[in-house]
């Protein structure tokens, strides 16, 4: 061994995870190096080529209210934009980009070499150090040790990946690169339960060789909006997107081939996900189904790739060609690589606290699809919770954890950490419970306290970031204050305007809560303050308005569960002897040391009469230690 | 934790001693709002209660209807049983002023408390010794899992096909509402027809089985069957008839019958409070005028009335006033003495047919052989009319039950006007949610991944 450069924070890996893990320790003015076995591929977009969507658009503005880059790296490689569920209210809006992926790659690259305190080292992570009971470092694949207070680890599906094409198999985490073997050791070493997932990729074929005349073009909105409240301006232009469908051909091709895919000869033993199936599942389990829709997705501005969405698979790669074919646009069109699935190890994140840190590896933090997750922006969150929490570990500063009902991080993390997991996750917003409370257009005045007050927002941009919010709050309570009186020639002009009758005196605001009516129509009516707002602003007031009681019963039933939810449990408690838990409700919680007893309450097997029974002694422990 | 329809935060009330008929019955409410729901069901009580003092009053239901008169007794947290504020209300132990009572509890904003929630609740708050909380463990882990198992032993069966068909078809909702939401791009933004047929069908399963819990505690505690009519209609006969034994005093002297009789009978399986009354009529005598009273009383009390007339006098317009004043309830309408209807002519026809009865009159001779089991016939019919027979067994058993199956039915009429008045689906939803949380908690299982397995296995998701 040698060398003996010393950091506060290691992070490993240099995916979605790692780069923001990274960036947020430096921010905070830990020294940082960030670890990867090819510097060139940094923040690479190894699946398809966009960020956000469902859920995961809230993931992303969540990331960006913590100071993260996810949502500027998106908006300034963003080459169209879309609000998916904009029928919806903002609760459930899914901002989503497609990104030019060589562009995304480098624009993080270029901001994590901006980033004081961060140092990029080229290097394959192989041994973890280990010092009285604490991991101290890493050894790389030359041999050189880096010392650390804190380690975190998000090496996404490279633990021992294993690539399949038809019969064919090659190790390796994404094509032309090399798989991490010895680190997957080291944590099983290090006494980390590792599991096995797999996920898939779809074909690529040339950008020139599509017929486009043969798809349907899928534009983006107009004008766009971006994920970051950073961000100023975004391209006037954008890129388009193209919709062409699977046939009864392809499904025949499929199912005579079906033999030759990994899955269903069994070579592959690893778990996919229900919600991204390979479309060998698609036509096996929904068999009634005529066509499955396919995205034609560019890869970049001028990149030559044109990704498949939707067509997911590991058949052999002249079976992928055969059903190209078949496609409507694709009949001419040029593969440039088939699709593959990839087997990787996972280690259960129900080993990790709610900091991500590994519950009996103190200073080893893993985040990312390490942890068994899938996508982009669910990597991204956890990467920026252990970043964050690994720079206040190495301090000995309090951990930062959030509520689930403050945010889908939240969800996501205590979910992972407290359930456990069967298939690789993915957020969706049915995951949480208050979802109401979680939509895009609470994102700001949710999480930039907390990042101003760690440090990752300074209170110049805060400012600035609140400006919206309270144009919105003004104008509601100017809503709330402008009354409408039904006299002749009001109740006259309104239903001629409008359309509606007056009948009693009322407010703007109550009239906007009817369905009917949009701010857009009072605007002539209402105060200045409306004018100022920007359509997305609008459709947020009019759905606060509308729903407000809805809103208001969810605040309550968070706060009235919250001297439940958030009661402390002590680090060191004693379930063992605690009378009336059940072996299975000891064992759990003894392994997973649940922080307060909302969190006791959803790992599974716990019922809510044992919540009860701890709950009894934490109360009795606190008062007789008072 | 799971989200629950059953918080611990709710204020809960329940019988605290044994269930069925005892002298004195003990009913318990424990939690935040005890004090406001006691001001609802104990108008009489002083402000403010004095802690831990009995104070006698009388006890109304919501539209200030005498339940019964009982003491009440006010604990306030912490110097209580459970820890929170407890009341304790003693009255008479009979199941119909128990049932009444706790109704009107629930009706105040309580909801009925699970097996040993009370218990629970006072382990929680410290309220026990360590030794205390292990001799109750039992107790409290029945409430979760060996409950949950012998609970879904009980409901094995009808019941829980039932309330299975409910919750799948809530599940079947909730999983296409959520597809709308977290997977638009696959499945499209609009509301899938089906879902409006998912809930009509649940609110509906729902609203039957909610009306099997009349049955279901008719079954175990019975009802108060009030025989009324004018004088001589011959309310005694029938009252022997269907007793089997000459129990009432029975002559042709008008006014015979001056105080109440009451005695229990079986009808097919129900418990059956038969009550003989006075005769309904004007007289300026003491006794009669206090039993003609007291008829009236019964008149109201009474789950189901037995209105006899005289079908040689026919049907006048005393009767169908008296008829009118009971307001909704089961009648059950005989004529009796057509021995006495002059058979050739039979001036009295076109009078037997009750004015203002839901269905025509049952043409008995009381003092016939076959009175008594055409009388029993009448009486299931009138009593059970509304809900399902035997062979549709599967009824609600508890309050508790009844009061989860209504939430849940309320919370599903709530999503369909929701969706109904284009309110956005993601809001719309939170009500099939409720919904759902109201059946698992009947079930004590979980949902959330329920719905979600639902999702994958009905819709194609995923690019």
């Amino acid at each position: 061994m040698n060398g003996s450069a010393t950091f506060d924070v290691i992070v490993v890996g240099a995916g979605h995870a790692g780069c923001e893990a990274a960036h947020a320790a430096a921010r905070m003015g830990r020294t940082t190096a960030l670890l990867s076995g090819d510097l060139s591929a940094i923040a690479r977009m190894s699946c398809n080529p966009a960020i956000g969507g469902l859920a995961k658009g809230q993931l992303v503005k969540e990331v960006d209210a913590l100071g993260g880059l996810m949502g500027r790296l998106a908006d300034a490689a963003g080459i169209q934009f879309k609000i998916l569920n904009r029928s919806r209210g903002p609760a459930v809006w899914g901002p989503r980009a497609q990104c030019d992926k060589a562009l995304y790659s480098r624009l993080a690259a270029q901001a994590l070499s901006e980033t004081p305190n961060l140092q990029l080292v080229e290097g394959m992570a192989e041994e973890l150090v280990e010092e009285e009971g604490r991991v101290a470092g890493v050894v790389t694949g030359n041999g050189t040790r880096l010392g650390a207070r804190a380690v975190v680890v998000t090496t996404g599906t490279f633990l021992r990946g294993l690539m399949h094409t038809g019969e064919r198999r090659t190790e390796g985490g994404r094509v032309g690169e090399a798989a991490a073997v010895g680190l997957s050791a080291a944590l099983a070493r290090a006494g980390l339960a590792l599991g096995r997932f797999k996920t898939g990729t779809p074909p690529r074929v040339e950008r020139d060789t599509v017929d486009y005349d043969l798809c349907e073009p899928q534009r983006g909105d107009d004008p766009p909006v971006p994920f970051s409240f950073r961000t100023v301006a975004l391209p006037s232009h954008q890129a388009l997107c193209w919709l062409t469908s699977t046939n009864e051909r392809v499904h025949d091709l499929i199912r005579a081939n079906l033999h030759l895919s990994p899955m269903y000869s069994g070579r592959i033993v690893g778990i996919g996900p229900r919600y991204c199936p390979s479309v060998e599942d698609k036509v096996v389990k929904f068999a009634d189904k005529p066509r499955h829709s396919i995205f034609l997705e560019p890869e970049g501005w001028d990149a030559p790739e044109i990704y498949i969405n939707g067509l997911s698979t590991s058949l052999p790669e002249e079976v992928q060609r055969a059903i190209l074919r078949e496609v409507a646009g694709l009949a001419n069109a040029e593969m440039i690589r088939p699709g593959y699935a990839v087997e990787y190890d996972f280690s259960f994140p129900d080993q990790l606290r709610g900091t991500l840190e590994a519950r009996d590896v103190p200073g080893l933090f893993l985040a990312g699809q390490i942890n068994g997750t899938s996508g982009y922006e669910e990597a991204a969150a956890q990467g920026i919770w252990a970043g964050i929490n690994a720079a206040l570990a190495v301090r000995g500063e309090e951990p930062f954890v959030l509520d689930r009902s403050e945010a889908y991080a939240a969800v996501m993390v205590d979910d992972l950490t407290t359930k456990g997991l069967e298939e690789p996750y993915r957020l969706f917003t049915s995951r949480a419970e208050h979802r109401l409370l979680l939509g895009v257009d609470s994102v700001l005045p949710r999480l930039l306290p907390h990042a101003r007050r760690i440090g990752l927002v300074s209170s110049a941009e805060y400012s600035r970031a609140m400006r919206s919010e309270e144009r919105l709050r003004r104008a509601e309570s100017e809503l709330r204050a402008a009354e409408i009186h039904p006299d002749r020639e009001t109740r006259e002009e309104f239903e001629k305007t409008i359309g509606i009758q007056l009948a009693e005196p009322t407010t703007l605001h109550k009239l906007l809560k009817r369905q009917d009516l949009s701010v857009e129509l009072l605007m002539p009516y209402g105060p200045e303050s409306l004018g100022a707002l920007c359509r997305e602003e609008r459709a947020i007031l009019e759905s606060r308005v509308r729903y407000e009681g809805y809103i208001r019963r969810e605040t309550d039933r968070v706060e009235r569960m919250k001297p439940l939810e958030g009661r402390r449990i002590p680090e060191d408690f004693e379930y063992e002897s605690l009378p009336g838990l059940s072996r299975e409700v000891i064992q759990s919680c003894t392994r997973k040391r649940p922080r307060t007893l909302g969190e006791a309450g959803r790992i599974p097997g716990v019922t809510p009469a044992a919540v009860a029974i701890i709950c009894a002694h934490v109360v009795r422990s606190r008062t007789s230690s008072a | 934790m799971r989200p629950s329809a059953e918080s611990i935060l709710d204020t809960i009330a329940a019988l605290a001693t044994p269930i069925g008929r005892s002298a004195i019955a003990l009913v318990r409410i424990s939690g935040e709002r005890t004090r406001e729901i006691l001001s609802r069901v104990a108008r009489e009580l002083p402000n403010p209660v004095e802690p831990r003092r009995p104070y006698l009053v009388g006890l109304t239901d919501l539209h200030g209807e005498p339940i019964d008169r009982g003491f009440v007794t006010l604990f306030p947290a912490p110097a209580s049983f459970t820890g929170e504020d407890v009341a304790e209300l003693s009255v008479h132990g009979s199941p119909v002023v128990v049932e009444t009572l706790i109704r009107a509890l629930i009706g105040s904003g309580a909801r009925p408390a699970r097996p040993g929630e009370f218990t629970e609740r006072a382990f929680r708050l410290g309220k026990m010794d360590l030794v205390r909380a292990e001799a109750i463990r039992d107790l409290i882990d029945s409430r979760t899992e060996a409950a949950a198992r012998a609970s879904s032993r009980r409901l094995e069966g009808a019941l829980s096909s039932r309330l299975t068909g409910a919750r799948e078809n809530l599940l079947a909702a909730a999983a296409s509402l959520a597809a709308t939401i977290d997977f638009s791009e696959d499945v499209g933004e609009a509301v899938d027809p089906s879902v409006l047929l998912h809930l009509t069908a649940a609110r509906d399963s729902l609203a039957r089985l909610a009306a099997t819990y009349d049955r279901g505690r008719l079954l175990s505690a019975g009802c108060r069957v009030a025989i009324l009519g004018r004088v001589n209609a011959g309310k005694s006969t029938l009252f022997n008839a269907l007793l089997g034994t000459a129990r009432a005093i029975v002559t042709e002297i008008p006014g015979t019958t001056r105080d109440t009789i009451e005695a229990t009978i079986d009808v097919r399986g129900i418990p059956v409070e038969l009550v003989d009354t006075a005769g309904l009529r004007e007289t300026d005598d003491h006794v009669e005028k206090l039993g003609v009273e007291r008829a009236r009383e019964e008149g109201k009390t009474a789950a189901a009335i037995l209105y006899v007339f005289d079908a040689s006098a026919g049907w006048a317009e005393e009767d169908a006033a008296v008829l009118a004043a009971l307001d909704g309830k089961p009648v059950a309408v005989v004529a009796n003495k057509i021995d006495r209807l002059e058979a050739p002519d039979r001036p009295g026809v076109t009078r037997l047919e009750p004015a203002g009865a839901a269905r025509p009159a049952l043409l008995l001779c009381g003092l016939a052989p076959e009175a008594g089991a055409s009388l029993r016939a009448l009486l299931a019919q009138t009593i059970a009319a509304d809900v399902p027979g035997e062979a549709e067994s599967g009824i609600l058993a508890s309050l508790r039950q009844l009061d989860l199956v209504e939430r849940a039915h309320a919370a599903v009429g709530d999503a369909l006007a929701a969706l109904a008045s284009g309110v956005s689906l993601e809001y719309a939803a939170t009500h099939v949610d409720s919904g759902l949380a109201a059946l698992a908690d009947v079930f004590g299982e979980a949902t959330s991944e329920d719905v979600l397995q639902r999702i994958f296995s009905t819709f194609c998701i995923g690019k």
